[in-house]
């Protein structure tokens, strides 16, 4: 095509949500993919790189789903500045590759239509052709080439059939500069939707035969998925086994990914000669980066789930059953799907939000996200109950100790409703953002998508750990051991650096909810991950083992605190924002300072309220 | 001679209730009304759009299901107070 | 010695990234790339003729 010019043929993938276009990505562009963010906004692009048989190079974006270029989410803004060329720093795409359901094309041909508009190179890729042949859906290909003006490839890209027509074809297109075709496209009115679908319609009945089977299973899975009763208790049992896959399965290989970083760091304390240096690599980057990769073991098993029910095309059936219970709440029942990751972690969750159309739903959902109950809080939660909640049957079968955690899951989840609630009643009054969504055909999961899918995942979040949470664990150790303890000190290191006098400044701040200095130094390393304070508390306390001595530590904690303040503590963690990378992608993701304050200031506001009032409830009943 | 139309707002329609979309219009203030129309019509719900209720949520039965043509759309009756529908 | 020069030397470098890629305004951030590297955008392997 583009001959002579060493530059690879840009393709950009359009379509609407659900038509298998990602699978299509996959199949074109293998393994070779890379992700990052588009300058100035947030949303993911997913860029490969393939050869075509002639042996060009083209370049394939994969862009966010949608019905119409006229955007409202920030991922539909994405997908209508790239089609137009309107991204900073992108130059418009070489050819529009359009991805159609052939199972549903009505509404693709009028986004067809839309496109042609743009005036660049298009072709339309017709996927799940074989699904429509089953069900008797006859497509009169070369009548909509002809029809539509451009042309036209049947693909099964789950299997690979017809990629390689596909690519042969994107051989023999002609080049068009830029430029060269009137962009004629502008916002459609409601009448020129109208007339695009009467276009749509027509061009429907010429090129179409209706299915002689219809799709009988979406139906009776239906009758059942989203039945009032049994469709409520099908998603709450889905939600059970999910979280028993992610707090059960993911032990060993968390177990292992801890020994290992142990390892290493006791190999660093072996070889390196005593110093800052070998404390900033054990201590700092060793430990602070293991006590986040321990949690990508959880982190990839909740994706397996949530790829595989987008997969199945049950998420939406999800958002439509949760949709008025949150809609109480005034979060809209797109939220569910990011709240529900938030329980892993909350960075996935936040980064999830943005498939939420309306702004203020979505910032809704980010303010929130972070009360749900992520698993770095579970080890200083179970360190805390294993050492004050004595092991008792409550009312015969229930244990004590899982009840305090179950209800402190409770009341993560609550109050993120309450203060959802609130935004909505007093902030963000009036208007109620539209639910309008497509429920999608059922469709057998595709293993290797769901792979393709979880390396991504994975590697998205090793980048971060290896970049921002890497400088964030450098920073909070330089905190927590700078300037280190003079000759002869006797009390922990962590005593006498900055973290320490902070701590001690902090302590008459956090006495009323009855911390003590030691909880107050532990504290600020344990804004790095919640989790990292339990090894704080170690370091302060000066039990050596650190966290695997879990059992000791506890021990300790009992003979130094009383009940009302270990409770105290439970109090706080269910709301404090003790997590700088939460904080940072809140930043990022709303592209503003005021978000991620607000979050810090409502949660502190929170978590010290809570506190004080367990501490001085449970003191006044002689707890 | 023809039957005085009778038409039906889908937003009170049961489970079960089938028909052809008589006629879009966004409700509310103006901007909002014209967005709420765009978006129902880009989704598929456009006049003369066959249409049939397929489930009802089970709070104030509230969002439903939809079928629009070959594909099914979840709404909040809300929204699909927008539509009129000229049962079957 | 060498050591605590070269922790700080890590530390600042922790610092500058947490800076660049966290606390500065992203179009701060796309404005010193450009300045950096004047002419050739983003995502571009060079070649097309209106980068060039």
């Amino acid at each position: 095509m583009i001959a002579g010019t060493l530059a690879p043929t840009r393709i950009a993938l359009v379509g609407n949500p659900n038509c298998g276009k990602t699978a299509l990505f996959n199949a074109l562009t293998g393994s070779r993919q890379k992700v990052a963010n588009y300058p100035g906004v947030t949303v993911e692009r997913k860029e490969g790189q393939f050869l075509t048989p002639a042996g060009h190079r083209v370049q394939l974006v994969d862009l966010p789903g949608t019905y119409s270029l006229r955007a409202r989410s920030p991922d539909e803004v994405v997908t209508r500045d790239a089609v137009l060329g309107r991204l900073d720093g992108e130059a418009e795409p070489d050819l529009l590759l359009c991805v159609a359901d052939a199972t549903n094309l009505r509404l693709v041909l009028r986004l067809v239509l839309e496109l042609k508009q743009v005036g660049r190179p298009i072709m339309l890729a017709v996927n799940m052709f074989d699904i429509a042949r089953h069900r008797g859906i006859g497509i009169d290909l070369d009548r909509l080439a002809a029809e539509l003006g451009m042309p036209v490839v049947p693909t099964v890209a789950v299997r690979r059939n017809g990629i390689e027509d596909l690519l042969n074809r994107i051989d023999r297109l002609e080049a068009l500069p830029a430029g060269a075709e009137p962009q004629r496209w502008r916002e459609p009115d409601a009448g020129e939707i109208r007339a695009a679908h009467r276009e749509a319609e027509r061009i429907l009945k010429l090129c179409v035969k209706p299915p002689a089977r219809p799709d009988d299973w979406t139906n009776r899975l239906d009758a059942v998925l989203l039945h009032p009763v049994f469709g409520i208790l099908i998603l709450l049992a889905i939600l059970f086994v999910m979280f028993q896959a992610v707090f059960t399965w993911a032990n060993t290989p968390m177990d292992l990914i801890k020994a290992g970083f142990d390892a290493l760091g006791a190999w660093v304390v072996d070889t390196f000669p005593d110093g800052m240096l070998r404390s900033l690599v054990s201590d700092g980057l060793i430990a602070g980066v293991g006590s986040v990769l321990v949690f990508l073991p959880q982190i990839l098993i909740l994706f397996f789930f949530i790829i595989l029910l987008e997969d199945f095309g049950y998420m939406a059936r999800a958002a439509f059953l949760m949709d008025r219970i949150m809609g109480g709440a005034g979060l809209h029942g797109r939220a569910f799907i990011p709240l529900l990751s938030s329980f892993a972690c909350a960075i996935p969750g936040i980064m999830a939000t943005r498939v939420i159309d309306s702004r203020r739903d979505r910032l809704a959902t980010i303010l929130v996200a972070p009360l749900m109950t992520c698993s770095a809080r579970i080890p200083v939660y179970t360190l805390i109950i294993s050492a004050f909640v004595p092991h008792r049957q409550v009312a015969g079968f229930i244990d004590l100790q899982g009840l305090v955690m179950f209800g402190l899951y409770a009341t993560g989840i609550l109050s993120a409703l309450a203060v959802a609630f609130v935004l909505r009643k007093l902030v963000w009054r009036g208007r109620v953002e539209p639910f309008i969504m497509e429920l999608p055909a059922y469709k057998l999961p595709n293993l290797r998508n769901i792979a393709t899918g979880l390396v991504l995942r994975a590697r998205i979040f090793l980048q971060r750990a290896g970049t921002i949470i890497l400088s964030m664990m450098i920073l909070i150790w330089f905190l927590s051991s700078v300037p280190g303890p003079p000759e002869g000190a006797v009390g922990p290191a962590i005593d006498y650096s900055f973290a320490g006098r902070i701590g001690h400044a902090l302590e008459p701040v956090l006495a009323p909810i009855g911390f003590t200095w030691e909880i107050a130094v532990a504290l600020i390393p344990g804004m790095a991950a919640r989790e990292v304070a339990v090894a704080a508390l170690g370091t302060v306390y000066a039990v050596s083992g650190g966290e695997e001595a879990t059992g000791a530590l506890g021990q300790t904690l009992a003979q130094h605190w009383g009940l009302p303040t270990a409770l105290a503590l439970l109090a706080w963690y269910i709301f404090a924002p003790q997590c700088a990378s939460t904080l940072g992608v809140i930043k990022r993701e709303t592209n503003s300072w005021a978000w991620p304050s607000i979050v810090f200031v409502y949660m502190i506001a929170l978590a010290y309220g809570a506190a004080f009032l367990v501490f001085h409830a449970a003191t006044a009943l002689g707890a | 001679m023809t039957m005085p139309e009778r038409l039906m707002n889908l937003a009170h329609g049961r489970k079960g209730l089938r028909g052809t979309v008589a006629k879009v219009e966004g409700l509310g203030p103006e901007s909002e009304a014209a967005e709420l129309e765009r978006r129902l019509l880009e989704i598929g719900f456009v006049e003369g759009a066959s249409v049939e209720i397929l489930h009802e949520g089970f709070i104030g039965r509230d969002p439903i299901a939809v079928r629009v043509d070959d594909m099914r759309v979840a709404i909040r009756r809300r929204e699909a107070a927008a539509i009129l529908v000229r049962p079957a | 010695m060498i050591q605590i020069l070269a922790t700080y030397l890590i530390v600042a470098l922790a610092f500058a990234w947490v800076s660049w890629s966290v606390l500065l305004p992203s179009r701060q951030r796309a404005r010193v790339r450009a300045l950096v590297r004047p002419g050739k955008r983003t995502n571009c392997d060079g070649g097309c003729p209106r980068c060039d």
